[in-house]
């Protein structure tokens, strides 16, 4: 886990970026931090209408994690459908946010967290259709290895060891 | 509640009254089903914890397999009108009466909550002018305060994040008293007053008494 003087010194590298949600109204709750290339994606130049699409829902589902509203997981692969989900085997920690879009394929950013409440996104997104879970889940490994080396990620016990103690509905356990 | 720069640069097309942006409406319809979908799962999770209530047990009640409930829990884009309507009373749970905000409203309150957090941290070390600041803010959440409800009890709920709980959801059953105090006042009975300049303080300033200790160190 890493201390608040880390993640500030993180950010002060530019190489974390704080999500500040879009929802003026909610409290918050939960910190995400993404990586310079979900930064991009998130804040950058859009490459059209479909980015403009995703990045929206994306920041829609950042807010609602930072805002602690109410909000299913899944603690196993093979859970589907929830809004969050623990990828990997305990062991590994990594997490993915899913993006849906009726109308066009689910794109999926990963992560892991870094302390309860404290999320960093690190790579993606990636389409749902085409994702190599396996290749994925080491990417954001590696990618978590480069920017806090020797880190452990949060090996929880409980819901509340990642989320607070604010609402979430869990499939699977911890 | 404060707001940043990238939260008003976020609105400003609604509160200029001028034409919204596709993704700025793609956010709110988002927000929306976010909100609906959260007011239905923190009612489950109320039910669970009170009656023990299984998502089994749910779907029995409203002739639902248990699949089909778990996909409506699972995200907010899975949910219709009818679904929202179908779990709720499931759950013996209303909805209160849809309520609605002016948002030009809810940014002013932010941006003063912002400028008096910037006066509190300026002038931690001055007393008279931290003074000022908690007295101001105790004013206005006076002002906001649901009539009826004492403030202490308000800040509790809120601090809780009942306010942002999206649409409150009372049991079916429970008495108006219940359903005011979440409620809060009727529409168009909160007073939304411009704030007081700090520096002129007139006779419609709050008489309450910080102790001299314990502020400002």
């Amino acid at each position: 886990m890493l201390t608040t003087d880390e993640i500030k010194a993180l950010c002060d590298q530019n190489k974390l970026f704080k999500v500040t949600p879009n929802d003026w109204r909610a409290p918050i709750e939960r910190s995400i931090y993404v990586s310079p290339d979900l930064h991009h994606f998130l804040y950058g130049p859009s490459s059209g209408e479909s980015q403009d699409r995703y990045r929206t829902k994306l920041q829609r589902l950042f807010d609602r994690f930072i805002s602690g509203q109410a909000i299913t997981v899944a603690f196993a692969p093979h859970l589907m459908g929830t809004e969050i989900k623990r990828l990997s085997s305990r062991r590994r920690e990594v997490w993915e946010f899913k993006i849906r879009d009726k109308r066009r394929p689910q794109l999926r950013v990963f992560g892991r967290f870094a302390d309860a409440k404290i999320f960093f996104a690190l790579t993606g997104p990636v389409i749902r259709t085409n994702c190599d879970y396996p290749a994925e889940i080491n990417l954001c490994e590696d990618s978590w290895r480069n920017l806090v080396p020797g880190k452990t990620p949060v090996y929880g016990r409980t819901l509340s060891d990642y989320f607070g103690s604010t609402k979430v509905v869990p499939r699977g356990n911890p | 509640m404060t707001i940043s720069a990238q939260q008003k640069s976020f609105l400003a097309e609604i509160l200029e009254d001028r034409p919204i942006p596709e993704v700025t409406l793609i956010y709110f319809r988002e927000r929306f089903r976010d909100k609906l979908h959260s007011a239905i799962l923190e009612a489950f999770l109320i039910r669970a914890q009170e009656k023990d209530l299984k998502q089994q047990d749910l779907a029995a009640r409203i002739h639902r397999t248990k699949a089909q409930i778990s996909r409506w829990f699972n995200a907010p884009s899975n949910l219709t009108l009818d679904s929202i309507s179908d779990l709720m009373v499931g759950l013996a749970m209303d909805f209160d009466a849809f309520p609605f905000t002016p948002i030009e409203e809810t940014v002013a309150l932010a941006e003063r909550a912002e400028e008096i957090t910037n006066q509190g941290e300026a002038s931690i070390h001055d007393t008279d002018n931290f003074k000022a600041a908690i007295k101001n803010l105790l004013f206005w959440l006076e002002q906001l305060r649901p009539s009826g409800e004492k403030l202490s009890d308000w800040l509790s709920r809120e601090s809780a994040g009942g306010s942002e709980s999206a649409l409150p959801a009372p049991a079916i059953g429970a008495e108006s008293k219940a359903s005011e105090k979440i409620q809060g006042p009727p529409r168009g009975s909160r007073k939304i007053l411009p704030f007081p300049d700090l520096s002129q303080r007139g006779s419609e300033e709050p008489q309450i008494e910080i102790p001299k200790s314990g502020v400002g160190g």
